[in-house]
This record gives structure tokens, C-alpha cells and sequence, in this order.
């Protein structure tokens, strides 16, 4: 009988990566749902992305939980909103002919939800769990628990809206001919139109801020800047700005206040949190002479604005705020085009940012203003999905290796993908090791081959195991079986088999993988490093950590508060 | 948990394939390769671009071996570049500031590269600064003069020509050809240095768009006016002057393309009459029509590709949204039908020293590149790609060897590959391979690139004896298309023991060989025995995109 053996893993030579190291894994399987197609969302279970494949556009789901992925629809979608955590989409069925869909992220449950047709932009809105598209007709649609709702008769080209109740909105329009904005407010089914203003703007759209019981709006008039309070109730009449602050650029809305950017002769270089009762402010950030703000989000506890260089198409920049406006230290990166601001994680905001000489750099800060970046290169930065309630995010990422775009999942440990193929030994235990081979059926279904070349007492041993094989998998459990009771090369005669115990896998960096094997002769945990092969390092890639120290920054942007 | 049967899960039939990719250079190789490279005395030659600086290096695939033919430098500038006569023409200009575009060319060795004269070329990033046209090169100085290159001499014209169009010309012989300036809207003629207006010729509003010249005779094909849909006209020069216009001709009116084809001379015509037709004429030597030969109704001949025993032929259709079809004719003018499409575009033609290769490639997502294959016993054989993208082809008339340039559709990795009628020793040996009849017994064999860029094979071989389990390894580096490998058996330790030495005794060896995409030859001698095994792959489709499969044509 044999004894049962404990085996510590020695140290080993090479040098650990620091912990906090993270890995990406590309998401979409190319052989079965092509490539990455420019839509994803993260609901609070499901990554719900498009992939195309010889032409043909589909929607592809990824449970969170289980990481099993399921084509939600085959065809040609857009304007992928999500809201209450479903996702909305809109499908064309015949040329210039769409309607609304939505999907739970599973097959079952994706469905359309009406045979109005919809207008070609698709979905308007989502926010505040309300969805507004529009009809062919442009008559303004809401959806309420999967209904379509008709607000009916006026045709209406919304550049924004504000949304009291589920029957009070007011909408901002675009006349053409005279080039004005029109302001209507839905009176139970009804679009009425109520304010009229011009703007010659055509750069910078209105928008509407919705802070309190009150839409705020700033628009540009014969090169003046006007601003309107819109009430509950329908009133509309100029805001009446405080007397200690300068010209009102835009407003935004954090954390139930009201905040302006402004400044003097169109150098709008300053932030004001206004007090509640809107007469006056109680705190301030200004910029260094030469920037200006030009647009403002807000993530978690977290303002993030976007800051121009103050000349013509000067570089952009993002700066990032608290709530009391002090500065958040923000890695120093410009560009010429800034669309993608940052994303909320549950505790933390995340940015991300693309330089030549770093890469692609994740910026994090935590709720208590703790700021960590992460750096990854051979990429181009494209955004991020992310949810608030999910700690999980997913990266889009343009490898300049291959030119192309992915979605990939970001983790301290890499997934299994074709880079576990190939052998794996521990340099003191002579001649032993592992050959792990991962291999794609004809039907489609990923497998795990794994052999174990070994010995028992003193004569050679071969095991080997076979395991399906999901997405994402970090680790993966085989069961490895003894073989015996044959010749050498013998034909046409079966051996006898006995399941010999069973082989957990884990990666733990692109070269290193730890393994645990149990049975009831043995209980072996163990390290085993890559034979020298870099034929998949491109599979395995990772961020590490870029220091924050010596970033030029942020003093030549900011000011100190006031 | 379910189990699976270990070594008996079946590839479900075996597929006869015919050709497959295999990798011809390392990635490291084509790393900044901007443009498609250039076939020199089976040397690729490639242009490479870092950041602000370009070099031109080759790699010989028959020795693996690579050299730099110019370094990296910045703000240097290789433009302009020519296969001629086996070897490699380009203008170099190395001063970013001064307009000095030297003439160099290249065997494809470093020791073969070298400027070519001291004269200052006109030089522009088109191809237009430097020209073949039978068989003699021809360039032009940056003040107008015109010149003739040859192996170790050149002439220079100084005919003053403003700027000439180069892609147009008409070359008698040495120091005679006809020519356009393109800046004064003249043709002319120089002969031993003298230059003769010929524009006169022309009818006073004239756009040329072709010039060729077939058996002594130089046809101008142009279009009388500048609309775009001006008729066409053919001006025919012979040698000693004497000239002719196809419209005055009843037979030849409305011709619109010569060409020649095994020495003869052809024209397609297009027929007036209803529905409008097109004709393929011959041509008599002194340029009246002969025959007749193929008449097509609903479309106009369009372009033509002239392989060594072919003609392929864009058919177009009148109507715009109909399908294009291409013919394959050969010399008796028998043709065949081989693609039909709206839109549907030239192939590319690579044309090697014993086979013509025409490539299809499918620019959307559905990776497919079609390859025909025309021996010179005119036979046709068609091989389907599927899994690559096709980004280039790059053949020569003096080697049998074709590179493609192709993207890796799982990967988008790109890299240079060969036709081959089997594997080789490469990636796509890479698996788990066994006979289903050898049961629970099997190979494995995985092919690794060290971080010092060699490539090994490794392979384990999983077996019995005397009942009890028997394992054997080995591994050798390799760079053929078998592989022997020498087989060890180790005993003596036990089961995951650290430092527990083993001992190594000799089993035998393996000679690998790939025969096919999913089958492998294995030949292991041992105790002065040979046993050969015909192994097929565990069913795994990630290889399958290194293998063509042949279509009917």
C-alpha cells in the first residue's frame, strides 16, 4: 500500500511578478463568433457584445457567473443601450426599416418588443430608468416594462431631454428653417411646444442639466451666452447668475448640486459649486492661465472635466475633480480628440488614456482619492465597459501588433487560451513534466489534453486526462488516468484504464502555472515553469504598475483652489 | 463529469489536400515590411520602415539568411523601385533637403548593391520616374533629358522634355522610341539623339492612353477629345514612319485595345451594331485585320492578363449592375469560363519559371483566396484557401518559388508563406497524434520557438511494455521537412520527487514526416527493428487553415 505524500514546492529561481500585476484575455473566439464588431455593455450578469463573422453581424452574450457565451441574435444592430439591467437594441430588418429589441443577456429571454417601426437613430436615451426612442413618424416612444409608449402626433428631432416623471419631459428640438431650438414638454400623452430660442452655435449642442426640481440650459447667441432655468411645471426664464461669478459657460449637476464652468471674456477657466439656494458659490477650482473647460462628467464621488489648450484645436486634456473641487493628481496625457471620459466601477472611477511612450494607461481612484495607474504597451486604448455594480470591467484594446480591436477581460491571473499549449516541468524534478495540448473539435467545443510523463517507483509512468474546455477559465480540474497490460506499439488490443487521480491546473503568470495533484496515494502541490518557447507570448499580455512620480502634470493645468 | 476516452476520439475521415502553407520566414524577419517585397535570384527583398527612417534588407529562404542592403537611416528615402532583368532598380535619395535621387540597384546581396552612375534623377514616389519597355530601361534627369540604362552604361537624351509620362512609351530598339510629354501635350520621336514631332499626327484634342509596340509597329491608343467618353482611336507608327489611323479603316473602326499574344497581334473592337458587342481580332504584321476570332454579345472585352499560355479576359457587361465574367483562353482561342461576379476585379498574376499562378483573394470577412494554378501543359488547377487573409504575392520567372504575404484571420498575425504539396516540419505539426488502432497509445509532438528565436520539435510518445506503462521523450532543433529525433526511456525516480536522479538509456529513434494536413508518418527504429506508423491527428481544427483544398474548376 502506498503511503501518502506531501511535496512542498521549493523556491523557485525566477523572479515573482509583482501581485498587482493584471492580465488580459481577448473575449471573443474568432473561429466561432469572428471579430469584435464596436459594441459591448456590461449589465450587472452579462457582457453583451456584437462579433461579426464573414459578413454577418450577432449579438453574443457572456454570463458573468458560469462564462458560458450565447448568440443572442443574428443580423445587423445598433444604438446598444442598456437600462435596469437589460440592454436594448435596435435591429434592421429590411433597408431603413428598425425595431426595438431587448434582451436579459439570455437567448430565451431576448425578444422584440414591438412591430412599430422606429426611427433610423434608433435609441435616444437611457437614463434613469427610461428608454426613449422614435418612430418612423419621429413621434417621441418610451418604454415602460417592455411596453412601447406613443407620446404621440408631434414629430420631434430631440437633441436632449429632461425627464421629471415618467409624463412630464421636456424636449429640446432643432428647427431648421430659422435656425432655432425648440423646447416641448409632454403634457400626460401630448407634445406641446412652449419656448422658442435662436442659437448660432453649431459646434456645441445645447444640452439640458437636471439638478433639483429644475433643467438648467446654456447655449451661445449672437456670440453672447444666455442660460434658461426650465421649473417642473413649464416655466422657462433666464437663470439669474450669481454676481460673484463671471460668465456661465455650462452647467452640471453632482451629488444634488449644481456646478457652472465660467469665466471672463471667453476664457472659461473655473469651476463654481453653486450653494443649494443657486445665489451664490462655495467652492471653486480655476485652471492656469491658457486652458479652459469644455465639457464635464461626473463618475462615483468623482467630477471628470475635459480641458482645452485655449487656441485653435488645442490639445485636450482630462482633469479630475471632487465633489469639493480639489484636484485629483491625474496622469498627464494630451490628445486631439477626447470623447471617452471615465466609467464607474463600484468603488473605484477608471480612465484610460493612450501615450507613445507608456502605452496604454489605466488610471484608477479609489473613493478615498487613492490613485493607481497600470500600464500595458503593443496596444492602442479604445475604451472601457464597465457597470457600477460589477466589479468586473472589460477593456477595448487595438493590438499594434495585429491591428486589431478585442474586447478582453482584465485579471491578476492569466485565462487559459492557446498559450498553456506545450510543456511544463519543474527543473529539480528530473525528467518529469506535463504536456498540456488545447485543441478546437469540428464541432466547435474546446478541449484540454493533458499527458504526464512520470515514473512510480523507479519505472516510467504516463497519465492522461481530457476536459472541456469554457471561456475564461483560470484553473481546470482533469482527471488523469493509468493505462497498462499491453506490448510495445501492440495493435487492436485495449489496455486496461484506472482513474489514477485527479489534476487541478491553475495559471498563475504566462510562464508559470501551479498544479495540485490528488489522489489517494498522493497529495502534491507544485510549480511548473514553461520549457523555453516564446511562440505564444503574444497571447499574454499584462499590465503592470507605472509609478506616479515624476508625471509633469498636473500643476502646469491646475491652479490652487481657492 | 463526463469521460472521454482517451486516443480514440476520431478525426472523422481523412481529406486528400493537395497544397499547404508553410511558414518561409521568420516573423522577425518582416517586422516595419511596409509594401510587398521583390523576388530577386530567390533573395525577397523589403523595404522596411521604423518610425522616420527606411532600410532595404533580403532574406534568402534557401539558407535563411538575411543582409542589409541599406541600412536604417533617417530621412532617407527609397522610392521608385523596378524589378528589371533579375535585378533591382530604385532611386535613393539620401539628403532630405537637396533633390538628389540617385540611381542604385541590387542583386538582393549586399555586396551587389551599388549606385548605378552619378547622374541627378527626377524622382517621385510614383512609379512613373523609372520604366521598362522592351527590355530597356529608361529614366529621366531632373532637367528633362531622357535616359537609357544598361548593365555597366546609359544614354542621355537631351531631348527636354518637360515631364514625360514613362508608363507610356514606344521602344523600336536602342536609341529609338517614341514618347509623350505630358506637360506640352506633344509625341515624339527620338532617334540616335534626334527628336521629331509626330503630335501633328493627332487629331487636335487627343488623350493617350496606351502605347505598345508589337512586331516592329508602335500603336498609340487614345481617346479623340478629353470627355470621358470620347471614342477611342488607334494611331499605328512603323519604323520607318509610316502611319496609320484605325477610324479611317471600316474594319478597325472602333478598336480599343491591342495587344500581343504568342507573337501575334490582337485587338478587341467594340461592335456598334445591337445589342453592342465586342470582337477579338488578329492582326496581320503590317496592322490590317487578318480574322475574326471570338465576337461577344452584351458587354465589352475589358482587361487582359497574358500568362504563358493564356489569356484571361475581363468580359464587362453594357448593363453596369450584370455580372462581369472572366475567360481563360488558350492559344487555339478555345476558352473557358473560371469567375463571374458584379464588380468583380482582376486577379493577381504571378507567373513563376514552370507555373502561372493566378490568385483570387475575397477582400471581406469571408477569408477565402482562390488560387489557379496554369502549368505550361496549360492544365488548371484550382486550390481554395480558407483562414488568411491575403495582403500580397510575389513571385519571378526565375524561380519556382511563389511568397504570399498573408494575416492570420484567429491571430491577425501576419507573415510570409510557400506553397508546398505537404506540411512541413512547422506549427501545424503541433497536436496529439495517434493510430486508432494503436489503442491508448499515442505521440505527441510540439513545435517551440526559443526565446533565442531557434526552433525545436519536442515529442513524447506514450506506449506499453510488457504491460506496464513506457514513456519516451526527445527533442531536436530542425529546419527540413522530416524530422529525426533521438527516443530516450527514463527510469528510476519516483512519482513527482524532487531531486530524485533519473537514469537515460537510448530507445531508438523517430523520423517524423507530415504527409498531410492530418496525417503524419512516423518511423521509430528500435532494437535494429523499423516500425512505420501512419498517425492521424486528434480531431482538432486549428490547423486545417494551413491546408488548401483542390475544387473541380
Amino acid at each position: 500500500m502506498k503511503t501518502i505524500k506531501c511535496i512542498t514546492a521549493l523556491l523557485t529561481l525566477l523572479i515573482l511578478i509583482p501581485a498587482n500585476s493584471q492580465y488580459i484575455n481577448p473575449i471573443v473566439d474568432y473561429s466561432k463568433e469572428g471579430v469584435y464588431s464596436n459594441l459591448a455593455i456590461l449589465t450587472d450578469t452579462h457582457l453583451v457584445y456584437q462579433a461579426k463573422k464573414e459578413e454577418i453581424s450577432s449579438l453574443w452574450s457572456m454570463n458573468l457567473n458560469s462564462k458560458v457565451k450565447q448568440k443572442l441574435f443574428t443580423g445587423s444592430i445598433s444604438s446598444l443601450k442598456k437600462q435596469n439591467n437589460q440592454v436594448y437594441f435596435t435591429v434592421q430588418f429590411e433597408s431603413n426599416k428598425y425595431r426595438l429589441w431587448s434582451s436579459d443577456g439570455t437567448k430565451e429571454n431576448t425578444q422584440m418588443l414591438s412591430e412599430t417601426l422606429i426611427g433610423r437613430n434608433g435609441i435616444l436615451y437611457s437614463n434613469q430608468g427610461r428608454i426613449l426612442a422614435q418612430n418612423q413618424q419621429l413621434q417621441l416612444l418610451q418604454v415602460q416594462s417592455n411596453q412601447i409608449i406613443n407620446f404621440g402626433l408631434k414629430p420631434l428631432t430631440p437633441n436632449s431631454i429632461c425627464v421629471f416623471d415618467d409624463n412630464n419631459l421636456v424636449i429640446l428640438s432643432e428647427s431648421a428653417e430659422p435656425k432655432s431650438y425648440i423646447l416641448s414638454r409632454t403634457v400626460g400623452m401630448v407634445v406641446n411646444d412652449f419656448y422658442q430660442f435662436n442659437s448660432e452655435d453649431d459646434i456645441t449642442l445645447p444640452q439640458f442639466v437636471h439638478s433639483g426640481d429644475s433643467c438648467f440650459l446654456s447655449y451661445r447667441d449672437q456670440e453672447e451666452l444666455q442660460t434658461l432655468i426650465i421649473s417642473k411645471d413649464g416655466n422657462v426664464s433666464s437663470f439669474v447668475q450669481p454676481n460673484d461669478i463671471p460668465k456661465i459657460s455650462f452647467f452640471f449637476s453632482h451629488l444634488d448640486r449644481l456646478y457652472v464652468a465660467a469665466g471672463e471674456e471667453n476664457v472659461f477657466n473655473s469651476i463654481y459649486r453653486l450653494t443649494p439656494d443657486l445665489t451664490t458659490y462655495d467652492k471653486s477650482a480655476s485652471l492656469n492661465p491658457g486652458f479652459i473647460y469644455e465639457g464635464a462628467v461626473t463618475r462615483n464621488d468623482f467630477i471628470v472635466t475635459r480641458v482645452r489648450e485655449n487656441y485653435f484645436e488645442g490639445r485636450l486634456f482630462k482633469v479630475i475633480l471632487n465633489a469639493d473641487l480639489d484636484f485629483i493628481p491625474t496622469y498627464y496625457n494630451s490628445s486631439q480628440v477626447t470623447t471617452d471620459l471615465a466609467y464607474e466601477l463600484p468603488s473605484d472611477v477608471l480612465t484610460g488614456f493612450y501615450n507613445p511612450n507608456d502605452g496604454v494607461v489605466l488610471q484608477f481612484i479609489s473613493s478615498n482619492e487613492e490613485v493607481n495607474l497600470m500600464r500595458i504597451q503593443d496596444y492602442y486604448y479604445k475604451g472601457i465597459t464597465s457597470n457600477p455594480n460589477s466589479d468586473e470591467f472589460y477593456l477595448i484594446l487595438t493590438s499594434q501588433k495585429s491591428g486589431r480591436t478585442d474586447i478582453f477581460s482584465y485579471s491578476d491571473r492569466p485565462k487559459i487560451n492557446n498559450s498553456i499549449i506545450g510543456t511544463w516541468h519543474e527543473h529539480d524534478i528530473y525528467s518529469q513534466g506535463l504536456v498540456i495540448q488545447k485543441g478546437q473539435r469540428n464541432n466547435g467545443s474546446d478541449y484540454l489534453f493533458t499527458t504526464f510523463y512520470t515514473f512510480d517507483m523507479g519505472e516510467p509512468l504516463w497519465l492522461a486526462g481530457n476536459e472541456e474546455l469554457l471561456p475564461e477559465q483560470n484553473q481546470i480540474e482533469v482527471a488523469l488516468y493509468k493505462y497498462d497490460g499491453i506490448q510495445l506499439f501492440e495493435y487492436n488490443n485495449t489496455p486496461n484504464s484506472e482513474l489514477f487521480g485527479q489534476l487541478k491546473i491553475q495559471i498563475e503568470t504566462c510562464n508559470r502555472i501551479k498544479t495540485e495533484f490528488i489522489s489517494d496515494a498522493y497529495d502534491v502541490s507544485i510549480n511548473l515553469y514553461r520549457i523555453d518557447d516564446k511562440s505564444y507570448d503574444y497571447l499574454c499580455n499584462k499590465f503592470t504598475p507605472l509609478p506616479f512620480d515624476n508625471m509633469p502634470a498636473n500643476n502646469l493645468i491646475m491652479e490652487q483652489n481657492k | 463529469m463526463i469521460k472521454i476516452s482517451l486516443f480514440i476520439m476520431l478525426f472523422g475521415s481523412f481529406s486528400s489536400f493537395s497544397l499547404s502553407w508553410n511558414q518561409a520566414i521568420p516573423v522577425d524577419e518582416v517586422r516595419n515590411l511596409v509594401n510587398e517585397p521583390y523576388l530577386i535570384n530567390d533573395r525577397l527583398v523589403l523595404k522596411k520602415v521604423w518610425r522616420n527612417m527606411v532600410a532595404l534588407e533580403s532574406y534568402n529562404s534557401l539558407t535563411n539568411e538575411s543582409e542589409t542592403l541599406i541600412e536604417f537611416a533617417e530621412d532617407q528615402r527609397i522610392d521608385n523601385i523596378i524589378k528589371f532583368n533579375d535585378m533591382l532598380y530604385f532611386l535613393l535619395k539620401v539628403n532630405p533637403l537637396a533633390s538628389e535621387h540617385r540611381l542604385w540597384k541590387t542583386d538582393g546581396t549586399a555586396s551587389g548593391t551599388v549606385q548605378v552612375n552619378d547622374l541627378n534623377f527626377y524622382g517621385s514616389v510614383t512609379q512613373e520616374a523609372l520604366q521598362e519597355h522592351n527590355n530597356t530601361l529608361f529614366a529621366q534627369t531632373d532637367n528633362g533629358g531622357i535616359i537609357e540604362i544598361y548593365d555597366n552604361s546609359f544614354t542621355v537624351h537631351e531631348v527636354h522634355s518637360n515631364w514625360s509620362d514613362f508608363s507610356k512609351m514606344c521602344v523600336f530598339g536602342a536609341n529609338d522610341f517614341i514618347l509623350q510629354d505630358f506637360y506640352n501635350n506633344t509625341i515624339f520621336r527620338v532617334t540616335n539623339g534626334t527628336k521629331v514631332d509626330l503630335t501633328d499626327k493627332f487629331p487636335t484634342a487627343y488623350v493617350v492612353l496606351n502605347m505598345e509596340v508589337i512586331n516592329n509597329q508602335c500603336y498609340v491608343q487614345f481617346a479623340d477629345g478629353i470627355d470621358w467618353n470620347a471614342p477611342t482611336d488607334v494611331l499605328r507608327i512603323s519604323t520607318d514612319g509610316e502611319s496609320q489611323l484605325f477610324s479611317e479603316s471600316q474594319s478597325l473602326a472602333g478598336v480599343y485595345q491591342i495587344f500581343e499574344f504568342n507573337n501575334q497581334t490582337y485587338v478587341f473592337r467594340k461592335n456598334m451594331d445591337q445589342p453592342i458587342s465586342s470582337s477579338l481580332i488578329k492582326l496581320n504584321s503590317d496592322g490590317s485585320l487578318s480574322e475574326e476570332m471570338l465576337t461577344l454579345e452584351n458587354g465589352t472585352y475589358d482587361e487582359i492578363i497574358k500568362t504563358k499560355n493564356h489569356l484571361l479576359v475581363s468580359f464587362k457587361p453594357n448593363n453596369y449592375f450584370e455580372d462581369t465574367h472572366h475567360f481563360l483562353i488558350n492559344e487555339n482561342l478555345d476558352y473557358q469560363l473560371t469567375r463571374s461576379g458584379i464588380y468583380l476585379e482582376l486577379p493577381d498574376y504571378r507567373p513563376t519559371l514552370e507555373i502561372d499562378y493566378v490568385i483570387y483573394p475575397t477582400y471581406n470577412s469571408s477569408n477565402q483566396i482562390d488560387i489557379l494554378e496554369l502549368s505550361n501543359s496549360a492544365e488548371l488547377n484550382i486550390f481554395k484557401s480558407k483562414g488568411f487573409n491575403y495582403r500580397f504575392s510575389v513571385s519571378s520567372e526565375f524561380s519556382n518559388v511563389i511568397y504570399f504575404g498573408l494575416t492570420d484571420v484567429v491571430t491577425n498575425l501576419f507573415n510570409v508563406f510557400i506553397l508546398n504539396d505537404a506540411p512541413k516540419i512547422g506549427i501545424s505539426i503541433n497536436g496529439i497524434w495517434h493510430d486508432p488502432e494503436l489503442k491508448n497509445q499515442g505521440l505527441f509532438i510540439r513545435q517551440g520557438i526559443r526565446n533565442n528565436n531557434s526552433t525545436y520539435i519536442f515529442t513524447s510518445l506514450y506506449t506499453f511494455r510488457d504491460g506496464k506503462p513506457l514513456w519516451l521523450a526527445g527533442n531536436a532543433d530542425y529546419n527540413q521537412n522530416s524530422i529525426t529525433i533521438d527516443l530516450y526511456e527514463y527510469y528510476g525516480a519516483n512519482f513527482l520527487e524532487y531531486f530524485d536522479e533519473t537514469q537515460q538509456s537510448e530507445f531508438g529513434q523517430i523520423t517524423i514526416e507530415m504527409l498531410g494536413c492530418d496525417e503524419l508518418q512516423a518511423t521509430v527504429e528500435h532494437n535494429n527493428e523499423s516500425k512505420v506508423f501512419n498517425l492521424s491527428r486528434i480531431d482538432n481544427t486549428t490547423y486545417n487553415k494551413f491546408c488548401l483544398e483542390q475544387t473541380i474548376p
